[in-house]
């Protein structure tokens, strides 16, 4: 029926009558990566990297295991959304919506840990923040 | 970088037009902006599923940083390799997930079944897997509450003593000398509190699951018998990011619940 | 679409009267219909939370104790408080004028998700239910906040039920929320871009991000004090380890923004009310545009400042303080920009407008009175007392209701097809704002010379002003249930309402009233900006008027 003036609908015509199927290999290709960091989590949690590295250098790098495994995390988490949930093609609206939950929630920890911190509740420094020797 | 755009190139598969089968609900003036607005309302719907796990991982952070060397020694009791199955399990739902919004997407409803069918499986095995290792926690009387007692049974038992804590090793004078503390030094609310952080965060990712399920076999059912809801795929689609979004809770859970402890092969 | 509309408009099918069979209104998908199952619902619950407060008046009528004992008045300050936070001021305009409205104002059908859209009415039902169920079988003493650990280890078991009351109806807010955002996004008609949309759909927008960001934590914060009463995980409990600041921070990350929640869409609706009764564009549009989104994104950094007395790090404290501060600039921004819109404005004081310009002033006096609290220091002293209690209420009811009465009068012709009687609004609202600030003014005295909030029993010296207040509410009551009266004598008896009784521009008021079942017969195209008032462009718009079916032309001035 009526027509859609381009500047309402911020886009959506371009998509209308196309729609993205990503290929079957793209879908394996993630998911072997996605096996693939999860056993290096997993190694990296059992191979101490932290002991590992003090013993070779005498360089304590604290919580150097959580930091690696929550990075890892992190790229999983980014590959999942990015091709299984199919944000990569998504529209700009979606990539907005897709980003904003994470990021307040990375807001909300901040916030709320500057204060333990503050407080000196937080019995060390957390994890990475500091190399001691 | 330049193959991968390729590759997505050729992935462009168009499939059939979709105007003359995906149905307008009036409310929509046409099916572009009806499948986007199902997509942008589903991603702002998991905001605030991010913002509530976001709740239980703001008490992790705070506790985790407050009893270091507590949640270090109690999330060795975890079994991680029952963790890691399960990761596993969860993954290759998550794929056959994206396989059967492909289907969906294609049109192909036989494919779109098993897909979501293998997906209900995995579903079952974690649940499963959760199921053995929530009655091995009530059995060592690690779940909080008066029967809450933490006592070591794990493979944690056999852990060297220049291993495992090396967490904590220079963190308080108390524990140096490395090893971990004689079980009888945890304060056991300490204790408490991981296994109630474990509890609720897993609990809570375990109604996700079980609420996947029903989500899942409902559109799968309409899929099977419905020839005109087949014919739409969002509603799967939507089950889908559903499902992956779960996924990646458990990613996070992973690591955090059951590797913190320094775990054994 | 198939509808006719060149029936006399007596006999016009409308939304009203196309089926009168129950089912049709428990099953209804039409957002104007879910719309009034929320004013209903929520009225009820305005009511409801006001008997409980009536009774605490009366009880703060003398410095004894000899109404109520102090366990049943904790109840009844209690009941007042979730009452009117959850079940009455979150969702009040949103879920009823905003779910009426922002469709016919974008040009749309209906919102993106009907069928959500009416879950979340029975959400916020049931939600009610529980919350009910607990006030009857023994009552809630914990206060509006549930602090922990009393909530969690100490109080009795209804606080459990109320929790999960609260959380289903924060269900129902999620579901509100997602709707207009996907709504605001999507659905609106050719030609109506972000920047000709009307200050109220801003508002909504604003709020709605808030809801969807905010709403959750508090969900994920309740739920972990009703585990901590099941199983004793110890998260908010300090005897177990936990903190129970940590419970403060994660509620209060909710709750202060659900102060916004609250506020914004009033905000919108004055801000459409300052267009319609002075004829002119609103002055600043993009300010009060933006000054919404930066209230949503502003509001969520400074929950702090309700820490301010416990053990939060007076680090935190600074940053909180500051941004507290911060915060006041948008809502400023508005309030200048409302001022400068009144200026040399015909300004015509029908009803709407007087509440509108008792908003102005209320919100104003709660807004400063906001900034001596986001002053660390001074909060120290005013921490706790009836200065607290009449600043919030300057901002929730002089601010958030009086938008809110102010928006139901306003849009009461196109949402009935009735006139209310104009004699008796104005009546009503000068009675409510004599009402209202002899209620509270006296609280900021009593609050500065330190009587603190919640308790039933007080030194002689504060009986005056105490009665003063007392004396207030029962004059704010009055001015409360004449409209209940008025607005429901109108339903019948009122003066039949043409498609634009306030000569107003906006694309709700160019469908019929009440507007049909399907809103527009043809979706419009938007070839003009918002608020335009312009005379020269009289004839262009008398011409789009006349190609409206169903609406009576000659009606621009
Ligand atoms: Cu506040």
């Amino acid at each position: 029926m009526a027509h859609h003036a381009a500047s309402a609908h911020n886009g959506h015509h371009a998509e209308m009558h196309e729609h993205h199927v990503m290929d079957v290999a793209v879908y394996w290709k993630v998911f072997l990566a996605l096996m693939f960091f999860l056993i290096l989590t997993v190694a990296a949690a059992i191979f101490d990297l932290q002991v590992i590295i003090q013993k070779a250098t005498g360089l304590n790098i604290r919580g150097l295991n959580i930091m690696i495994m929550l990075t890892i995390a992190v790229i999983k988490a980014t590959l999942v959304v990015m091709y299984f949930m199919h944000v990569k093609d998504g529209t700009r609206l979606t990539w907005i919506w897709a980003a904003a939950g994470f990021v307040w929630l990375l807001l909300m920890f901040a916030m709320i840990m500057s204060d333990y911190i503050a407080r000196g509740e937080v019995e060390q420094a957390p994890p990475g923040w500091e190399q001691i020797h | 970088m330049s193959v991968q755009v390729k590759q997505r190139r050729r992935g462009h598969v168009e499939p059939r037009p979709e105007g003359a089968v995906q149905e307008v609900a009036h409310q929509f003036e046409d099916i572009g902006q009806q499948n986007e607005s199902y997509i942008v309302g589903m991603w702002s719907f998991l905001v605030t599923e991010i913002m509530f796990f976001g709740g239980i991982f703001m008490t992790y952070i705070v506790y985790r940083t407050k009893y270091p060397q507590t949640f270090t020694i109690a999330s060795g009791e975890l079994d991680w390799k029952a963790g890691f199955l399960n990761t596993l399990i969860l993954l290759t739902s998550s794929l056959s997930m994206a396989f059967a919004v492909r289907n969906a997407q294609l049109g192909k409803r036989w494919r779109t079944l098993l897909c979501l069918g293998i997906t209900i499986l995995c579903a079952f095995g974690f649940l499963g897997v959760k199921t053995v290792e929530y009655s091995t926690k009530w059995a060592h009387h690690l779940v909080p509450g008066p029967n809450f007692h933490f006592s070591r049974h794990g493979g944690e038992q056999a852990a060297p003593a220049d291993r495992g804590t090396s967490f904590v090793e220079d963190a308080s004078p108390e524990t140096s000398g490395g090893g971990a503390k004689p079980e009888g030094e945890i304060p056991q609310h300490e204790a408490q509190l991981f296994f109630g952080l474990y509890f609720a965060s897993t609990g809570l990712h375990g109604v996700h699951v079980i609420i996947g399920i029903i989500l899942l076999a409902y559109w799968g059912g309409l899929v099977q018998f419905n020839a005109r809801a087949a014919r739409d795929f969002i509603p799967i689609e939507m089950v889908g990011l559903y499902w992956h979004f779960v996924d990646i809770v458990w990613i996070f859970l992973y690591p955090l619940l059951y590797l913190i402890g320094s775990p054994k092969l | 679409m198939d509808v006719t509309t060149t029936e006399p408009s007596s006999a016009r099918k409308n939304y009203l009267n196309w089926d009168h069979s129950w089912q049709s209104w428990l099953f209804t998908l039409d957002h104007k219909r879910i719309g009034i199952l929320y004013l209903i619902s929520i009225s009820a619950m305005f009511f409801l939370g006001a008997v409980a407060i009536s009774l605490v008046r009366v009880e703060l009528a003398t410095p004894r104790g000899d109404l109520v004992e102090s366990e049943t008045y904790n109840k009844l300050f209690s009941a007042h408080g979730i009452i009117m936070v959850f079940f009455f001021l979150v969702p009040s305009i949103p879920a009823t004028l905003g779910n009426f409205l922002i469709p016919l104002m974008i040009g749309a059908r209906d919102l993106a998700f009907p069928r959500l859209n009416l879950l979340s009415w029975y959400l916020f039902t049931i939600g009610g239910g529980f919350a009910m169920t607990a006030f009857i079988t023994g009552g809630v003493d914990t206060g509006w906040y549930f602090y922990t650990p009393y909530s969690s280890t100490y109080s009795n078991n209804q606080v459990a039920l109320t929790i999960i009351g609260v959380f289903i109806a924060g269900f129902s807010s999620i579901a509100t929320g997602v709707n207009f955002i996907v709504t605001i996004h999507k659905m609106r008609a050719p030609g109506l871009t972000w920047f000709r949309l009307p200050l109220f759909i801003w508002a909504h927008y604003a709020t709605s991000v808030i809801i969807v960001l905010g709403t959750p934590v508090v969900a994920i914060t309740l739920l972990l004090v009703l585990l901590e009463r099941a199983f004793r995980i110890g998260v908010f409990d300090p005897a177990l380890g936990g903190d129970p600041i940590l419970f403060q921070h994660m509620f209060w990350f909710y709750s202060h923004p659900a102060v916004y929640i609250m506020i914004l869409p009033s905000m919108g609706v004055i801000s459409e009310l300052m267009a319609a009764f002075t004829k002119k564009r609103v002055f600043g549009y993009s300010f009060i545009a933006f000054s919404s989104i930066a209230i949503a994104l502003l509001g969520f950094l400074v929950w702090g400042h309700h820490l301010f007395t416990t053990g939060q790090s007076m680090y935190a404290g600074m940053v909180f303080s500051v941004l507290s501060f911060l915060v006041a600039v948008p809502s400023a921004i508005k309030v200048f920009n409302w001022t400068a819109t009144i200026y040399k404005g015909q300004v015509e004081f029908t009803a709407p407008m007087l509440y509108a310009l008792g908003f102005i002033g209320l919100f104003t006096i709660g807004g400063l009175t906001g900034l001596f609290l986001a002053a660390m220091a001074v909060d120290i002293h005013l921490h706790d007392t009836y200065f607290i209690v009449a600043h919030f209420h300057y901002i929730m009811v002089g601010g958030a209701l009086f938008g809110y009465l102010g928006g139901l009068h306003y849009w009461w012709p196109k949402i009935t097809g009735r006139m209310y009687p104009e004699g008796w609004a104005k009546l009503a609202a000068g009675i409510t704002f004599v009402g209202f600030n002899l209620t509270f003014f006296p609280q900021f005295i009593l609050g500065q010379m330190g009587m603190p909030r919640r308790y039933h029993f007080y030194p002689e010296e504060w009986q005056a002003l105490n009665v003063l207040s007392s004396a207030g509410a029962s004059i704010l009551g009055l001015g409360y249930a004449i409209p209940l009266f008025y607005f429901l004598w109108s339903l019948r008896y009122g003066k039949l309402a043409d498609a634009n009784p306030w000569r107003a521009v906006g694309l709700e008021w160019r469908v019929p009233s009440p507007p049909p079942a399907h809103n527009f017969d043809e979706i419009p195209i938007v070839v003009w900006e918002a608020y335009e008032f312009v005379p020269e462009d009289a004839d262009e718009a008398e011409q789009d008027r006349e190609a409206m079916p169903g609406v009576p032309a000659g009606g621009h001035e």
